[in-house]
Parts: C-alpha cells; sequence; structure tokens
C-alpha cells in the first residue's frame, strides 16, 4: 500500500511548498506607501534649498535686503513645508493601516523630524543665551547628521544601496559643515547643493517609485530556502533584541559611571590625580569598543530577514553613526574655536538621537515602554541645552539618563530576547 | 503549547501529517503566525489589509490562535476609535516553529 501513500504525500508536499512560499511573499512585502514621504522630501529639500541658494546669493553679491524681504526669506520654507504636512495628512487620514516595513521607514523619517525639534530647542536657547551665531550655524550640520540616520534606515529596511549613498552623503555633509563653518558663503552654497542632491532628489525618486520591490517569484523549488528564511524569522528578532540590549546595557553602565565619575568631584569639591580623570575618561569607551567588537564577532552570523529586526538595528546603528559625525563636526569647532561649550553641546545630540532611534523602536514593536524610553531621551535632551552653564548638574543629569533610559531598557531587552 | 503528539507515522519520508498544529495549520493562520515573528505585534486592520481578508474571517482565525495561547489580543482605543491588536507569544513562537520544523521533514525529503 505504498502507492496512496506516496501520492498523499506528494499532495502534501506541494501545499507545503505553496505554503512557504505564500509565507515568504507575505514576510517579505516591500514597503508601499513611500510616495507621501517622498513628497514632503522633495517640497522640503526645494523649499530650503532655495532659502540656502538666496542667502548664499545676498553674501556673494553683497545685498541688502529690506526688512520685510529678509522675513519672507526665513519664513517662506516653514510655512511652505508645515502647510504641505498639513495638506497631506489631510489627504492621507483614511489611508489602510501600514505593513511593519512601511511602518518602520515612516517612523525613521519622523523621528529624524523629532530629534531637529529637539535639537532646534537646544541650539536656539544656547545661542541665544550665549549671544553666539556660530551655535545657531551647528544647527544645520546636526540635521544633516539626523537625516543621515534616517536614510540609514531606509537603506536597512530597502536594502537599496542608493539609500545608503544617500546616508554616507549626508554625515558627510554634515561634517563637511562643521569644517566650514567661518566660510559662510561655503557653507550655505553646500548646504544649498546637499539639499537639492540628497534631499530633492531622493525624494522625488520615491515619490516616482510607489509600486512595491520584488521579492521573487513563488516557485516549489525555492521551497528549501523558504523555509530557511521562515527559520530564521523565528529566532533573529529575539536574538537581535538580546544583542542591542547587551550592548545598551554595558554602554549606560560605563558611561553613566563616567558621568558620575567627573559629577563626584564637582559635587563634593573633590581633587582628584589626573591620572584618575584620565582613567575616567578614556576606560569607559576602551571597554565599551572591546565590548562591542566582540559581539559583533559573536552575532556576525545572525541573520537579519525580517523588516522589523533590520529597522530597529539600522535605527541603533545609525545613531551610532549619525554621533560619530557629530563628534568630529562639534569636536573640530570646538577644537578650532576654543570653546568648551561647543562640545557639551554634543551629549545633548546623542540624547536627542537616541530619542529618534527609541522612537523608531516603539513605532515597530509598538511597546509603550519604548516610547516612554524615547520621550525620556528628548526630555534629556532639551534639559540639558538649558543645564549647559550648569556643569553639575548637567553631568548628573545625563549620567542618570544613562542608567536609567540606556542601561535599564538595555536590560529588559536582553531578558525579553533570551531563548531566541 | 506544544505540536501535537503524533499517533502514527503515516509516511515513507518519516513525515507525519499530525504533527503539523491544526491550531496553526491554514493559510491565514499560518500568515498571522509568519508576519507575527517579524513584527511581534500587529493591528487589525493592518492584518486584515496584508492578508486580504474579511473582518469575519480574521476575527475568528485570531481567535483561534488566542485561543491557542499563541497570541494575545489586546484590546483598546485610539481616539475614539476601537482597536485590536494581536501580539505574539513565546508559546507561539515555540509552536511555529515546531510547524515550520514538521515541514522541513517533508520538503528537505524528496
Amino acid at each position: 500500500m505504498e502507492a496512496p501513500d506516496l501520492q498523499k504525500e506528494d499532495a502534501h508536499r506541494d501545499e507545503a511548498h505553496g505554503d512557504l512560499a505564500f509565507l515568504k511573499t507575505l514576510v517579505s512585502q516591500a514597503p508601499k506607501a513611500q510616495v507621501t514621504a517622498g513628497q514632503v522630501f522633495a517640497v522640503a529639500g526645494a523649499a530650503y534649498s532655495a532659502q540656502c541658494f538666496l542667502y548664499w546669493l545676498q553674501i556673494v553679491f553683497g545685498w541688502q535686503w529690506p526688512g520685510w524681504l529678509n522675513v519672507m526669506v526665513a519664513v517662506t520654507p516653514i510655512a511652505i513645508l508645515v502647510g504641505f504636512i498639513g495638506w497631506v495628512f489631510w489627504r492621507d487620514r483614511n489611508e489602510a493601516s501600514q505593513g511593519v516595513a512601511t511602518r518602520a521607514l515612516n517612523s525613521a523619517f519622523a523621528s529624524a523630524g523629532l530629534a531637529n525639534l529637539a535639537l532646534c530647542v537646544v541650539f536656539g536657547y544656547v545661542s541665544a543665551t550665549q549671544q553666539n551665531f556660530l551655535i545657531w550655524l551647528l544647527y544645520p550640520p546636526v540635521s544633516c547628521a539626523a537625516l543621515g540616520a534616517c536614510w540609514y534606515v531606509a537603506f536597512m529596511v530597502r536594502r537599496k544601496l542608493w539609500l545608503l549613498g544617500v546616508a554616507f552623503g549626508w554625515w558627510a555633509t554634515a561634517m563637511a559643515l562643521g569644517f566650514l563653518i567661518r566660510n559662510m558663503g561655503g557653507y550655505l552654497l553646500l548646504l544649498s547643493v546637499a539639499l537639492l542632491v540628497l534631499m530633492v532628489v531622493p525624494g522625488l525618486i520615491m515619490a516616482r517609485s510607489g509600486k512595491a520591490d520584488e521579492v521573487g517569484e513563488p516557485s516549489a523549488d525555492g521551497a528549501h530556502k523558504d523555509l530557511a528564511f521562515l527559520k530564521a524569522l523565528v529566532t533573529e528578532g529575539p536574538k537581535a533584541q538580546r544583542g542591542a540590549g547587551q550592548l545598551f546595557f554595558i554602554a549606560g553602565v560605563l558611561y553613566g559611571l563616567q558621568c558620575f565619575g567627573f559629577w563626584v568631584p564637582i559635587a563634593f569639591r573633590l581633587t582628584w590625580p589626573e591620572v584618575a580623570f584620565m582613567f575616567v575618561g578614556f576606560a569607559p569607551t576602551a571597554l565599551f569598543l572591546g565590548a562591542m567588537f566582540w559581539m559583533m564577532w559573536r552575532d556576525r552570523k545572525d541573520s537579519m530577514h525580517g523588516a522589523a529586526t533590520r529597522a530597529i538595528n539600522g535605527a541603533f546603528a545609525s545613531a551610532g553613526l549619525a554621533n560619530l559625525s557629530m563628534c568630529v563636526a562639534l569636536g573640530y569647532v570646538s577644537a578650532s574655536e576654543k570653546n568648551q561649550l561647543i562640545w557639551m553641546l554634543y551629549p545633548a545630540v546623542v540624547s536627542a538621537f537616541q530619542g529618534a532611534c527609541w522612537y523608531v523602536a516603539f513605532v515597530v514593536r509598538r511597546k509603550l515602554w519604548l516610547s516612554a524610553v524615547s520621550a525620556g531621551w528628548f526630555l534629556t535632551a532639551v534639559t540639558m541645552g538649558f543645564l549647559i552653564r550648569d556643569l553639575g548638574n548637567y553631568l548628573f543629569v545625563f549620567g542618570f539618563a544613562l542608567f536609567v533610559l540606556m542601561a535599564a531598557p538595555g536590560y529588559v531587552m536582553s531578558r525579553a530576547g533570551k531563548g531566541g | 503549547m506544544s505540536c501535537r503528539v503524533p499517533e502514527r507515522a503515516d509516511s515513507v519520508s518519516g513525515f507525519d501529517v499530525n504533527r503539523l498544529d491544526d491550531a496553526i495549520h491554514g493559510r491565514l493562520r499560518l500568515g498571522i503566525m509568519a508576519y507575527l515573528m517579524d513584527a511581534e505585534a500587529a493591528d487589525f486592520n493592518e492584518l486584515k489589509a496584508l492578508l486580504d481578508a474579511t473582518q469575519g474571517n480574521l476575527s475568528v482565525h485570531l481567535r483561534k490562535l488566542e485561543e491557542a495561547g499563541y497570541i494575545e489580543i489586546v484590546k483598546s482605543f485610539q481616539g475614539r476609535k476601537p482597536l485590536t491588536r494581536a501580539h505574539i507569544t513565546p508559546a507561539g513562537r515555540q509552536a511555529f516553529a515546531g510547524y515550520l520544523e514538521a515541514l522541513s521533514k517533508l520538503v528537505e525529503k524528496r
């Protein structure tokens, strides 16, 4: 009676192949609603690029604008952007619920906006209170770094190389703007060109290619691959969560201790030997880098098939890369201007970028506690801006935030991802 | 929750159809489970659009998965609109892994 059994098994096998191909296609679905984000980018890029270009023309030709024109050039891009965003929100209010890939991408773009908003408050406040326009000029490089981070997430989700090019383009722009901070003409021209090339053009490409990416034809031959893909999906989420959580826990504890290490002598008027300060200054970074490279080696074979896992990993990695570009830009300006205050803005920038990446995690995973972490980081960024002249409290707030908003969520994540 | 215990091995390749978990077996439920493996949580309307399912049909399948302990349904409000959200549970993750393992016996033997 083998023949009927074989027939039955063949039927089951065909059904299984069909199911696996269906599941792979379902989970691999590319983001669909990129048209709106592309339109917003194109409009915002064009408006701000034109603004920078006009300012550049004013400097190059030495034009004297009347007051009303100055106000108009300053306000028009904001009015256009706010109006356009309001209109697309109204237009798309009844859009169907989005899939996880679309959600991840939109959250990355939204998180860059939120980070920019928090940093606008910080840089605006510090620039106004210190009556130092140079500090305000550092705001566009920070925005560029945030934009680089969101395009990096887009690359991680869609796996299109040109998106990675846009991300690195923004980070290079952020650093170049730092170097050009005393050359107003070059600074404005570079920003204008960058907005055109790295915002308008990608925006138009996104707005045009509204269709979903291809996901490969379902076929019986691909059943092995489909199965391997789905099997990886079961464990990769928790594994990635565990890895990221451990890294956050280590970073939070090390840098939190570093902040308190600097805070203690200020708060209690202690005098520590130079070597102790050197240790507190460098040991956390050395230990953190060691742990990071070890974990990268340990997890080097882990897969990243799911859009959600890729988006969250991309968000955390992009925050690190954006921090690096800001470290270069702010470090250079601080050193060349011999102004320690500029370097003090760096932790506030780090906090805002942390807020942005936890926001992406919240939107993708839909867990409320992640939104609280994100909000906490944004609040920390703004608070640090206000405390920039009060070094003791400044260090205490940042140290506290590192423990509560980095080490603790990292621990929770690593526990939640256990068993993956 | 784990996969069902087989009553008999009914195939020459070692594949046993009884090993396929009934609570997961079925296109729509499989789709829900596979999507939640990545997303971890999904709204009712998101799943409805993704799986091209009707409201009634999706509700039935979600309830079946909830009864098996593979997903958790959380009902809340977003503004004035009711919001139904499905979350994968550790048991669900384990069951889906078991399902794929059972399926691999069939796929990998040619």
